[in-house]
């Protein structure tokens, strides 16, 4: 509509090389870069990721030579081992199994799996994208820093903590 | 549409039955939309049964643990690899679970204590001597299994089958 | 090329360039042309966009996390297809071929290290995308769906974790396993018969070692490749990576 407009205005003219295409809204000139300031993904950003791939790749290998993974006696059935744990990430939960069945096994993971299935169709406000910690969503980043620290909390408790017979002691 | 009729009036009657034919379709496009859903549902909830053995390569939930003799008055006899424990006293004999009701390990029977009589070493739970909870996460007591002697004079117990009445086998 | 100009000693001086435009599908063009092309004309490299937003190359904004869950993803599939060679799913074997691995395997030991290691490490690595997805508000509209994707990818990375626990078949993977499947027995209605389907049976035995193998080197896999595809693919029709709106 707005080009329609200005071709009237500014009238076509034989003798003139030039002509106007589009306005475009800006409150600057940009310069050296284009106006939406990308840039080619091959090289800038392919290279970074086969960076990236390298790091990786190094710091699983160093690991890998220097730690051995566990490797404990063949598997007995007769024979428990005490105190006997989850996987790590799955600690946390055991421990709020410990608790309370229900709270550990059916509550808390359903309702974390539910609420961060549903969490972007709850939390419709269009404040505080591509910002970090932003201060428009002091309310969101509180109850998920709750939520992360509950959980590391937990899988500390029950990774470090929890001694035989499901004791807390002092992991040192 | 009888004689006389006009194009006026001729033209909602086209269109009521342009809207019939739509309800009609839009029924028989319902009607299979469900009867395929249904038949493709049901199929793939059928096949599901797949996934569920019907063969079990496991030991026998039912099974002899021994002469009535190997048990005096008075022992607890744990049965090694079937998770049981056999307890007989002077009013009876049953067969205690020794697989803690919290996650699964298997509890240690504490000897010499009036109080607790099953330790779980995994997580701690505490279970009395008849197998109520005493303490620690367990949600529910260890569950007694049905006993009973076959002709032969031996002692078989069905792990299938809890005694929910915690009824001893008198003998 | 016409039939008049045609000669078997041209076809072979072009070989070389031929041979290469068959590749790659294009004759040399500008710089400019040739990076585009590098990203589109590649099946692989054409989930990308020819150009980014500057704002994805901002290390201190995406930390690289879902890059690294990606590459962690590739070393787990490349690492665990070479130690399937020296694995059977069952009770007999299994941990035996745990200690070939380690004894007398070359490189058994490295291999099985670095599966190990990756598979934490991406837990890791996913839970903390997570996060950086969350804090930077990357979830919201028009995002919506990548993050659903997400959260299920995220379970799947979970599940994959858990059944290779199994696998190894020593005191730690039995026990784990067992007090971890009944932990999911303590759903209400159905947990006693997931526990039965995901088992096999009722305890921890040979059919619960198979079933946690097919998951974790067929079926899960597939289904991670599966939505690793629609994560990645998502990110571009979503508008690329999000970033603040511009001043």
């Amino acid at each position: 509509m707005q080009l329609a407009r200005k071709e009237e205005i500014f009238a076509k003219d034989g003798n003139k090389t030039y002509s106007l295409m589009a306005i475009v809204e800006g409150e600057s000139l940009h310069v050296e870069r284009g106006p939406e300031n990308t840039v080619q993904t091959w090289p800038h950003l392919m290279v970074r990721e086969l960076l990236l791939f390298l790091v990786v790749l190094l710091a699983i290998l160093g690991v890998s030579l220097l730690f051995n993974a566990p490797l404990e006696e063949a598997a007995n059935p007769l024979h428990s081992t005490n105190p006997a744990k989850a996987p790590w990430y799955f600690v946390g939960i055991q421990e709020l199994v410990s608790y309370s069945a229900f709270l550990g096994g059916i509550l808390v993971p359903a309702a974390i799996v539910v609420g961060l299935l549903l969490l972007p169709y709850l939390d419709r406000s269009p404040k505080g994208i591509g910002v970090w910690f932003s201060a428009d969503r002091k309310l969101a980043n509180t109850l998920f820093t709750v939520f992360v620290v509950a959980m590391v909390v937990l899988i500390f408790i029950g990774q470090f903590l929890r001694g035989p017979n499901w004791i807390i002691r002092w992991p040192w | 549409m009888e004689s006389g009729s006009s194009n006026v009036t001729a033209l909602p009657l086209k269109a009521a039955g342009e809207a019939a034919d739509e309800n009609r379709r839009g029924f028989v496009k319902k009607f299979t939309l469900s009867a395929l859903l249904l038949g493709i549902g049901g199929s793939v909830l059928q096949f599901g049964r797949f996934l569920k053995p019907n063969v079990l390569y496991e030991p026998s939930q039912t099974f002899k643990v021994g002469e009535l003799s190997k048990f005096p008055y008075g022992s607890r006899t744990v049965i090694e690899g079937r998770g049981i424990e056999i307890v007989r006293e002077k009013d009876g004999i049953h067969a205690v679970s020794l697989v803690c009701t919290h996650l699964g390990c298997l509890v240690k029977p504490v000897d010499n204590d009036s109080e607790i009589g099953y330790a779980c070493p995994c997580h701690g739970s505490t279970f009395a001597l008849k197998g109520e909870v005493l303490g620690g996460p367990a949600p529910k007591d260890l569950p007694w299994y049905e006993v009973y002697v076959d002709n032969s004079g031996t002692l078989v117990v069905d792990t299938s089958k809890v005694n929910q009445k915690r009824t001893k086998l008198v003998v | 090329m016409n039939d008049a100009t045609y000669s078997v000693k041209d076809a072979i001086k072009q070989l070389p360039t031929n041979i290469k435009q068959s590749f790659t599908r294009r004759e040399a063009g500008t710089a400019e042309q040739e990076q585009a092309a590098t990203v589109f004309g590649n099946l692989f490299l054409h989930l990308h966009p020819v150009r980014v937003h500057a704002n994805a190359l901002r290390p201190s904004y995406t930390m690289g996390l879902g890059l690294i869950s990606f590459f962690l993803f590739l070393i787990l599939v490349v690492s665990g297809i070479l130690v399937m060679f020296y694995y059977t799913p069952s009770t007999e074997l299994a941990y035996r071929n745990m200690k070939d691995l380690e004894f007398a395997v070359s490189f058994g030991i490295v291999l099985r290290n670095i599966h190990r290691w990756s598979a934490h490490a991406m837990v890791a690595m996913v839970f903390l995308h997570m996060c950086r997805v969350f804090y930077t508000g990357a979830y919201k509209a028009p995002r919506e769906f990548n993050w659903v994707i997400g959260v299920c990818l995220l379970l799947v990375t979970l599940f994959l974790s858990f059944t290779g626990y199994l696998l190894p078949w020593d005191q730690l993977a039995f026990w784990a396993v067992t007090v971890g499947s009944n932990i999911a027995s303590y759903m209400p209605w159905i947990g006693d018969k997931i526990r039965f389907l995901m088992l096999g049976g009722n305890e921890v035995g040979q059919m619960a070692l198979l079933r946690f193998y097919v998951m974790h080197v067929a079926l899960l896999p597939l289904v991670a490749v599966v939505l690793v595809g629609v994560h990645f693919w998502r990110i571009r029709k979503d508008g690329g990576l999000s970033r603040p709106t511009e001043e």
